[in-house]
């Protein structure tokens, strides 16, 4: 009788192993459907002959802000500074930083003509947070880029992920934008970043 | 049966830990507020940058970079769009695999030093494959036979035998470096054996005609540095993040 309760208490230790196993598989297998949809939606669009440059670049300026947590990307380049400001200078920046970074990112997709993406892998690095890497092969350039993307899961559904790092080749987005935050902010004021993004976004949407 | 189900799980293990041995970012989307207190009771407000790469010459450095722009924008930029223009793509990319095998000897040196033997056999099949198959290295015929091109220079050889990077330094024309990474180039400018076989004119067109292709398949990285708020610090900041993949590669 001991022996028979033994071999049921292994079976069911092992059973709930392996289907922990399983959901974190499909967990991550969701996270890189998520990213290969999106890839294909934006490779579809840029090669749209029958939309103008202007709709696809509206068209995919939505993608990015619906899909990239620029609000979080904001407060995190931000760094030690987003407390030295107030609620509504933190308001005013997110506003305008979620221009900005759209005007400095968004061009780049515009040249994923003739482009595959290939999932390498995918992994939960952390509960609920995902490291998809993909391979961006550059058919014009002869070049294969890869390309990572740190995304969370913030909801039950299946497409309920959003993107809060883009590593191309090594370099993090939200790294370089924090960088750039922080060493704007210790060389000028609050209203001296604002300018300067306003700035620069209106030169890149030129 | 209980044996098989072990098996299945170790092979779930190891799957995973496989998978997780890839470089994750430190950061947490949940754990921002740590980010927020790093440097809270840090009295100097030193730049992100600083912690990646020292910057000791940042006012030369800085003002090298400015020259550097100047530069980029008065002639290699204009040259560059020229060459995109007159040499279409697919052009490109056979003056590129011409580049790249003149390269191979320099790869083929790290990749020994490195002690990465199957990599070194690789870059000196690739060199030999190329030069006599591909018509001088024009065509990447080695490529198409599963033998991949790895770059590797004189700084991630420092680099692999724990030689600290250094002070960031952005050399005139070259851009953002380090001292390991300087170093690095100048070791590799002497061991390249076309250095001594090549008369100097023939070497000053093919480091111009490298200036133009390297410059051509940066565009976009130097547009988007140029768009930035701040293009010193974010040239910085993307220059040690690459090189800190590559090493790592």
């Amino acid at each position: 009788m001991q022996l028979i309760k033994n071999y049921i208490i292994r079976i069911c230790f092992i059973f709930t192993i392996i289907i922990a196993n399983i959901s974190f598989a499909t967990a991550s297998n969701d996270a890189a459907n998520y990213i290969n949809d999106l890839a294909e939606r934006v490779i579809n669009i840029v090669k749209k002959t029958d939309l103008e440059e202007k709709e696809k670049e509206s068209i995919l300026n939505e993608i990015f802000i619906q899909n990239v947590d620029v609000k979080w990307i904001g407060r995190f380049a931000m760094g030690k500074f987003w407390r030295r400001i107030t609620p509504d200078q933190q308001e005013k920046f997110l506003t305008i930083y979620s221009d900005y970074l759209t005007g400095l990112y968004v061009p780049n997709f515009r040249k994923y003509t003739g482009n595959k993406v290939k999932i390498v892998n995918a992994t939960e690095v952390r509960p609920n947070e995902f490291l998809v890497q993909t391979l961006l092969t550059d058919s014009t350039n002869n070049l294969e880029i890869k390309i990572n993307y740190m995304i969370i899961k913030n909801g039950n559904d299946f497409d309920d992920f959003i993107i809060f790092d883009i590593i191309a080749e090594g370099v993090s987005l939200i790294t370089t934008q924090r960088a750039e935050i922080n060493s704007t902010m210790s060389n000028n004021d609050f209203n001296g970043l604002i300018n300067l993004l306003i700035r620069k976004t209106a030169s890149s949407s030129k | 049966m209980i044996i098989r189900f072990l098996q299945i799980l170790f092979f779930f293990i190891i799957a995973s830990s496989k998978a997780m041995a890839t470089t994750v970012p430190s950061y947490s989307y949940s754990e921002m507020y740590m980010y927020d207190n790093q440097d809270d009771n840090n009295e100097c407000d030193h730049n992100v940058s600083d912690d990646l790469i020292p910057d000791p010459f940042y006012i030369i450095n800085k003002n090298i970079f400015n020259i550097n722009l100047l530069i980029d924008n008065a002639f290699i930029s204009p040259a560059t769009e020229i060459y995109i223009f007159v040499v279409p793509a697919p052009a490109r990319n056979r003056v590129g695999n011409f580049m790249s095998n003149l390269g191979e000897p320099i790869n083929f040196f790290n990749l020994l030093l490195q002690g990465k033997f199957k990599q070194a056999n690789i870059s000196l099949t690739r060199f030999t494959t190329n030069t006599v198959l591909g018509c001088l290295g024009v065509l990447d015929v080695a490529s198409k036979v599963n033998l991949p091109y790895k770059g590797e220079d004189f700084g991630q050889t420092l680099a692999q035998y724990k030689a600290p990077t250094g002070p960031y330094i952005v050399a005139p024309i070259l851009g953002p470096t380090s001292l390991r990474d300087l170093t690095g180039k100048v070791v590799d400018f002497f061991i390249d054996p076309f250095k001594y076989a090549m008369k100097r004119s023939e070497r000053n067109a093919i480091n111009v005609a490298w200036l133009l292709h390297k410059r051509a398949g940066a565009k976009n990285v130097i547009k988007t540095i140029k768009s930035s708020i701040d293009p010193y610090e974010t040239a910085k900041v993307l220059y040690i993040q690459n090189r800190v993949s590559l090493i790592n590669d």
